[in-house]
C-alpha cells in the first residue's frame, strides 16, 4: 500500500486517464482531475508515491523568476500553495517564511534589479533588496557573498513528504485509484493515438496517458514512440543535525549554484550544482558533489562549519536545453501528455497539476503552460530563463 | 556510592591519570583517556541529556556502540552535539549538557513527555492544516524545542574547518580494527599488500578490548581478548606495510571507489583497490516499556564500562539474559561487585539450554527467573525495577534495581557494507553460499568478524585472516570494475551479488 | 505503562509505528520519513533492527512482503562540515586560514600517511 489512500484492490482494464509516476506532479494533476470530476483516473508508480524527485528535492518554493513564462507559472502555484494544506486538509507545512536570491557580483545584482522591476509589472510580490537588507534577512549570510537580491516575503518551503501524502489522500478520497509497485512496460499506440498501457501486473486500455515519470520520464516516452529530448543529470543533496534556528528563508545563491533552508525540525537542508551538469541515473551521491557542498555552504553561512553533515543522497532530473519543464500534449500522439523535464517540479506542481487537468479536461491547454509546450523544443523556441540556480552547458540560458 | 572498580579481578590494566574537568559549573574529576560520559556517570550523573521531542531523561549505555548516541550528546567547550560515550577525557574541558531548559537536572520542557499523548508521531501534518497564521507559529516553537539550544559558538567554527590530508591510493582499506580487521589487515600485509586500517576507537582492538574471557589466538595459545588484539594491534603498528588510523571514522563508500576518512588531523580521501568490511556489530534492543530509561544499558556498553573504564554500571543490576553471552556478562558484573538482584531469561524455559546459567551465580544465590518476559522498567530519572511475569503466567516479580542490562543479541553492523553494494538505485542482493560460507561479493570486497555475523572472536580472527590472504590474491584487472560507473549504466541487482550492466 | 521507545534519537514510540502503519504508511521508507525513525543522528544503527522487525510483524509475518530496511547512506557518522570543507582546498571557507587544532588527540600511526 504504501501510504494512506494507495489503492488496495488489483489493477482494472480500462481507465479513462493513466498516469505514470506518483510523483509530486502526477498526484497534483490526479486529484486536480477528479476535481472537475473526470472519474477513473489511476496513477502509476514502480516503487512508493515520492520515491523519486518528490522524496529527495530541495523543497523551496518562489515565483520571483526572470522571464514572463516562469513567473505566470509560478506565481500560480504559490498562491495556490497558500491555501493547499486547507485545500487538501493535511499540513503540507508550508512555510511562508521567505525566500532570497542572493547575488554576489555586480552583474548579479543588476540582473536581480531588472528581475524584480519585470515582476513588478507582472504582478508578482517581490523586492530588490541592498547588500544591507539581504545581510539583515539572513544574519548569519557570508557578507561577502551577499551583495544584494531579490526577496519574496510569502514564498518560502514546504515538507516534500507531506505534500505527496496530501495530495495523494485528497485524490483517493476522490476515486483516484493509486496503484503502488507497478511498473509501466510499454504504451500501446495506433493510429496515432494512445490505446493503452501494458504493466508487470496486466494490460490497461485509456484514452490518456500522461507521462509524470520524472527522471523514468524519457524511458516513459520511448514507449509510446516519443523522443524526448531531455537529458537526465543527477543532483545531490544533504542535510544536517539539528540545530537552534539560524536560518529562516529558504536561500538560493546565484554565485554558488546552491540552495538550501532550514526546516522545522532544525536541520539545514541544501544542494549545490556544478557548472557541468552530472549526466547519470545513478543514485549513489559523489565525493566530488560532497566536497562542493560543504565548502559552498561554509563560505555561505560560515557558521555551518560547526554543524554535523548527517545524511548525503542524490535524485534524479530531466532537464530540456532551457531547463524549462515540458507541459502538455505531443503532437504525434494524441491522447498523451507530458509534464517532465522539470527541474523545479515541486514548486510548480500546484499550479500545473490544476492548468494541465483542465487542458485534458477541455481539450485546450490554458494559456500559463502553453508555452511550455514540447513543440517549442523541436522548433528551437527556447525559453530564457535566467533566474536559475541551476547548472547549464554553456550558452544556455542560465 | 562509587562506581569505580580499585581491584579489577582479571587485572586488565587500568588508566591511571586522574585529571580535573568543569561540568556546569562545579569541578569534577576522571581518569584521562575514558570517555567523558563514563567520567560523569562515575561521579554521578545519571542523566546525560534529554531526549530531542520529549525531553526524556537519557543516561549512559543506552545506545552506546552507533556511536552516534543521541542519549549521551554534550557540549563540550563550546561545541554542542559531541558524542559522550566516544570521546576521551583530557582534562580541562568545560562540558555541559544540551536540550534542556533551565538545565537537564531539572528540565521544565520535560513537561511535554506527560502531553504527549497530544504530539504522537506525524500529528504535524494534521495540526493547524486550516489556519496557517498557527501554523507558523508552531512551526517557528517547533525549531526552537527542536533545535535544543544548539548554536555554534565563536571560534567553534574556524577550529573546525581544517584542512585535509589529501588523496591516497591504497591496495586495501581495512575499515575496523577489531579481532577480525586486524588479522585480515596483518595476513594481506604478510602477502604483500599495503593495507590503510582504519578504527574510530581511540585504540585498535573494537569489541574484544573489553574482552576479558580467553580467546584461542591464531597459534593455538588462548589469552584474554583484550591482550589478545593489544598483541595483534602491536604487530600492526609496527608492521611496515600498514598504517594504523585511530580516533577515525570512515564516512562511507562514494560512486567511483572514494572512501573519506575523518581523521583527528583532517579528512583523509582514501581510493582503495580493495575493501574489507570489519566493521563489527550492534547490541540489538530490546522493546519494553520504560526501555530508555537512564539505568537501562545494553550488554556491549556495559563490559566497556567495566573491563575497559574499570567503572560499574550501578550498585544493583538486573541481568535480561536472552543470548549465552549476557550470563557471562552477568558472571562479570557479579565479580566486580555489582549486587545482582535477579538474571532474567526472557526465552521459553525449554528453548534455554541446560547449565546456561552460571555455577558461580547460582552458588552465590543470585535469583534465577528463566522464562519470563519483560513487562516493563519502571523509574524516572533512573530505572528503580524491573518487572517481568511468567511468559504462561504466574506471580509478577519486581526485583528492585538501579541498572538493566539487557543482552538481546546483535547484528551486523552493515552500512558500509551496504553503500559498496549500492548500484544505480538499488542496493545488490548478497548471499551466502551453499555451505552457508563467506557471501558471494562483487570482487576485491570482503566482510569479516562482526560485520559477517560472526560473533565467535577465535572464529572472526580466523576468517578476518582468510579474508584478507583472499584479498591480496585478487588483482583489480581480473575483474570488470563495477565502478565508476557510466551514465545510464546503473547496475541492476542478480541474484549472485553482482551487477549487470 | 511507560513509553516503549523504539527510536530514541526522535522519540517515536512502538505505539507510533503500529498507529502510522495503520493509517497506510507500510512501506519502509514511507514508515521512515512519516515517523522520522532512520532520520536521527544514528541514522538506524539502533533502530533498524526492532523497526524491521516490527514491520515484518505487521506485514503478518511474511518476510516476503517488507521491502528492503531504508537506504545506508553516507556519512557513517556525523561529521562537521568544516572538516568536509577544510579538505576541499583553499577555496572553502570564509577565509583561508584555519584556527588552531581543536585539540583532539592524535591518532594517525605510522610515517606513511599520505600527502597533504
Amino acid at each position: 500500500m504504501a501510504v494512506p489512500g494507495a489503492c488496495r484492490s488489483p489493477l482494472r482494464r480500462a481507465y479513462d486517464v493513466v498516469i505514470v509516476g506518483a510523483g509530486v506532479q502526477g498526484l497534483a494533476l490526479a486529484y486536480e482531475l477528479a476535481k472537475l470530476g473526470v472519474r477513473d483516473v489511476a496513477v502509476l508508480d514502480r516503487s512508493y508515491p515520492g520515491g523519486g524527485g518528490s522524496g529527495r528535492n530541495g523543497e523551496m518554493i518562489r515565483s520571483a523568476f526572470g522571464s514572463r513564462e516562469w513567473t505566470g507559472l509560478f506565481e500560480e502555484s504559490l498562491r495556490r500553495w497558500r491555501t493547499l494544506s486547507a485545500e487538501l486538509d493535511f499540513n503540507v507545512l508550508f512555510s511562508g517564511s521567505g525566500y532570497l536570491v542572493l547575488a554576489s557580483t555586480p552583474e548579479q545584482v543588476e540582473r536581480c534589479r531588472a528581475d524584480a522591476v519585470r515582476q513588478a509589472a507582472l504582478g508578482v510580490r517581490s523586492q530588490f533588496v541592498t547588500a544591507e537588507e539581504a545581510r539583515r534577512i539572513v544574519p548569519e549570510v557570508n557578507p561577502d557573498l551577499a551583495l544584494g537580491g531579490v526577496y519574496q516575503d510569502q514564498a518560502g518551503f514546504a515538507h516534500h513528504d507531506a505534500v505527496v501524502w496530501g495530495y495523494a489522500r485528497a485524490a483517493a478520497r476522490l476515486g483516484v485509484e493509486i496503484h503502488t509497485g507497478v511498473t509501466v512496460t510499454g504504451v500501446d499506440v495506433a493510429g496515432g493515438a494512445v490505446r493503452g498501457v501494458r504493466t508487470d501486473r496486466g494490460d490497461v486500455s485509456t484514452p490518456v496517458v500522461v507521462n509524470a515519470a520524472g527522471g523514468g520520464a524519457r524511458a516513459v516516452a520511448e514507449m509510446a514512440g516519443v523522443r524526448l529530448p531531455t537529458r537526465t543529470c543527477r543532483l545531490e543533496m544533504i542535510v544536517t543535525e539539528s540545530v537552534a534556528p539560524f536560518l529562516r528563508p529558504a536561500l538560493a545563491s546565484l554565485e554558488l549554484l546552491g540552495y538550501c533552508h532550514q526546516t522545522a525540525r532544525g536541520e539545514f537542508v541544501g544542494g549545490t550544482e556544478l557548472p557541468h551538469p552530472d549526466v547519470s541515473d545513478s543514485l549513489n551521491g559523489t565525493y566530488t558533489l560532497l566536497a562542493d557542498m560543504a565548502a559552498k555552504f561554509v563560505r555561505l553561512l560560515p557558521r555551518l562549519a560547526g554543524v554535523r553533515l548527517l545524511r548525503h543522497w542524490a535524485g534524479l532530473v530531466d532537464q530540456a536545453d532551457d531547463l524549462s519543464p515540458v507541459i502538455g500534449p505531443v503532437p504525434e500522439v494524441s491522447g498523451f501528455h507530458l509534464t517532465c523535464g522539470w527541474v523545479y517540479g515541486f514548486m510548480g506542481a500546484p499550479a500545473t497539476g490544476a492548468l494541465l487537468a483542465r487542458g485534458i479536461h477541455e481539450g485546450v491547454m490554458p494559456e500559463l503552460i502553453r508555452p511550455f509546450s514540447v513543440t517549442r523544443l523541436h522548433e528551437g523556441r527556447l525559453i530564457q530563463e535566467g533566474a536559475l540556480v541551476v547548472a547549464a552547458e554553456e550558452g544556455n540560458a542560465a | 556510592m562509587n562506581l569505580r572498580i580499585t581491584t579489577h579481578p582479571s587485572a586488565r590494566p587500568a588508566r591511571s591519570r586522574r585529571v580535573a574537568f568543569t561540568f556546569e559549573g562545579r569541578t569534577l574529576h576522571g581518569y584521562e583517556g575514558e570517555p567523558i560520559a563514563t567520567a560523569l556517570h562515575a561521579a554521578g550523573v545519571r542523566v546525560l541529556s534529554r531526549s530531542f521531542k520529549y525531553h526524556r531523561p537519557r543516561g549512559i549505555g543506552l545506545t552506546c556502540g552507533t556511536p552516534s548516541c543521541p542519549g549521551c550528546q554534550l557540549t563540550v567547550d563550546g561545541q554542542y552535539g559531541v558524542p559522550g560515550c566516544a570521546t576521551p577525557l583530557r582534562g580541562g574541558e568545560s562540558v555541559r549538557r544540551e536540550r534542556a531548559w533551565p538545565g537537564a537536572g531539572w528540565d521544565l520542557l520535560g513537561a511535554i513527555d506527560r502531553f504527549s499523548a497530544l504530539v504522537p508521531a506525524g500529528f504535524q501534518f494534521r495540526l493547524f492544516r486550516r489556519s496557517p497564521r498557527s501554523a507558523h507559529l508552531a512551526e517557528r516553537l517547533m525549531g526552537v524545542i527542536a533545535g535544543g539550544g544548539r548554536t555554534v559558538a565563536a571560534g567553534v567554527a574556524a577550529r573546525a574547518l581544517r584542512p585535509g590530508l589529501g588523496e591516497r591510493r591504497t591496495p586495501l582499506a581495512v575499515v575496523g580494527a577489531g579481532v577480525a580487521g586486524l588479522a585480515a589487515a596483518l595476513a594481506a600485509a604478510e602477502s604483500g599488500l599495503e593495507v590503510v586500517l582504519v578504527d574510530q576507537g581511540d585504540e585498535p582492538g573494537g569489541a574484544l578490548r573489553a574482552e576479558t574471557r580467553h580467546v584461542r589466538g591464531l597459534d593455538g595459545v588462548e589469552v584474554p581478548g583484550f591482550r589478545l588484539v593489544a598483541g595483534l594491534a602491536a604487530q600492526a603498528r609496527k608492521h611496515a606495510s600498514i598504517t594504523v588510523l585511530t580516533a577515525s571514522t570512515a564516512l562511507g563508500w562514494y560512486e567511483g571507489g572514494v572512501l573519506p576518512v575523518d581523521t583527528p588531523d583532517g579528512l583523509l580521501v582514501l581510493r582503495p583497490d580493495r575493501l574489507l568490511v570489519a566493521t563489527g556489530d550492534y547490541d540489538v534492543p530490546m522493546p519494553f516499556p520504560g526501555n530508555d530509561i537512564p539505568g537501562v544499558m545494553l550488554a556491549g556498553p556495559v563490559q566497556r564500562l567495566i573491563n575497559v573504564d574499570h567503572v560499574r554500571p550501578g550498585e544493583r543490576a538486573v541481568v535480561v539474559a536472552a543470548e549465552p553471552y549476557g550470563y557471562g556478562l552477568a558472571e562479570q558484573l557479579h565479580a566486580v561487585g555489582v549486587v545482582l538482584a535477579a538474571v532474567v531469561d526472557p526465552r521459553p524455559e525449554r528453548e534455554i539450554p541446560a547449565g546456561a546459567f552460571p555455577e558461580a551465580l547460582s552458588a552465590a544465590r543470585v535469583p534465577y527467573l528463566p522464562g519470563h518476559a519483560v513487562r516493563e522498567a519502571v523509574g524516572h530519572r533512573g530505572v528503580r525495577r524491573l518487572v517481568v511475569a511468567p511468559r504462561d503466567g504466574g506471580l509478577v516479580v519486581r526485583p528492585a534495581c538501579d541498572t538493566v542490562v539487557v543482552a538481546a543479541g546483535r547484528r551486523p553492523a552493515e552500512e558500509l557494507l551496504l553503500q559498496r553494494l549500492y548500484h544505480g538505485d538499488v542496493t545488490l542482493d548478497v548471499t551466502r553460499d551453499e555451505a552457508g560460507g563467506p557471501y558471494s561479493l562483487p570482487g576485491g570486497v570482503a566482510v569479516a568478524g562482526g560485520a559477517a555475523g560472526t560473533t565467535d572472536p577465535a572464529a572472526a580472527l580466523a576468517h578476518g585472516a582468510e579474508a584478507g590472504r583472499r584479498l591480496s590474491r585478487w588483482k583489480p584487472e581480473s575483474d570488470l570494475p563495477l565502478t565508476p560507473l557510466s551514465p545510464g549504466a546503473a547496475g541492476r541487482p542478480s541474484p549472485s551479488g553482482g551487477t549487470s550492466d | 505503562m511507560g513509553k516503549t521507545i523504539i527510536c530514541p534519537c526522535h522519540d517515536v514510540t512502538v505505539e507510533d509505528i503500529r498507529a502510522m502503519y495503520a493509517a497506510g504508511y507500510t512501506h519502509p521508507e514511507t514508515l521512515k520519513r512519516a515517523t522520522a525513525v532512520f532520520m536521527g543522528p544514528c541514522q538506524g544503527k539502533h533502530c533498524a533492527g526492532p523497526v524491521m522487525e516490527l514491520l515484518r510483524e505487521l506485514a503478518g509475518g511474511d518476510e516476503g512482503r517488507v521491502s528492503r530496511r531504508p537506504t545506508a547512506r553516507p556519512p557513517l557518522r556525523p561529521v562537521l562540515l568544516g572538516v568536509l570543507a577544510g579538505a576541499a582546498g583553499p577555496s572553502a571557507g570564509p577565509s583561508a586560514e584555519t584556527g588552531p587544532e581543536a585539540g583532539r588527540e592524535t591518532g594517525a600511526e605510522s610515517g606513511t600517511t599520505g600527502g597533504a
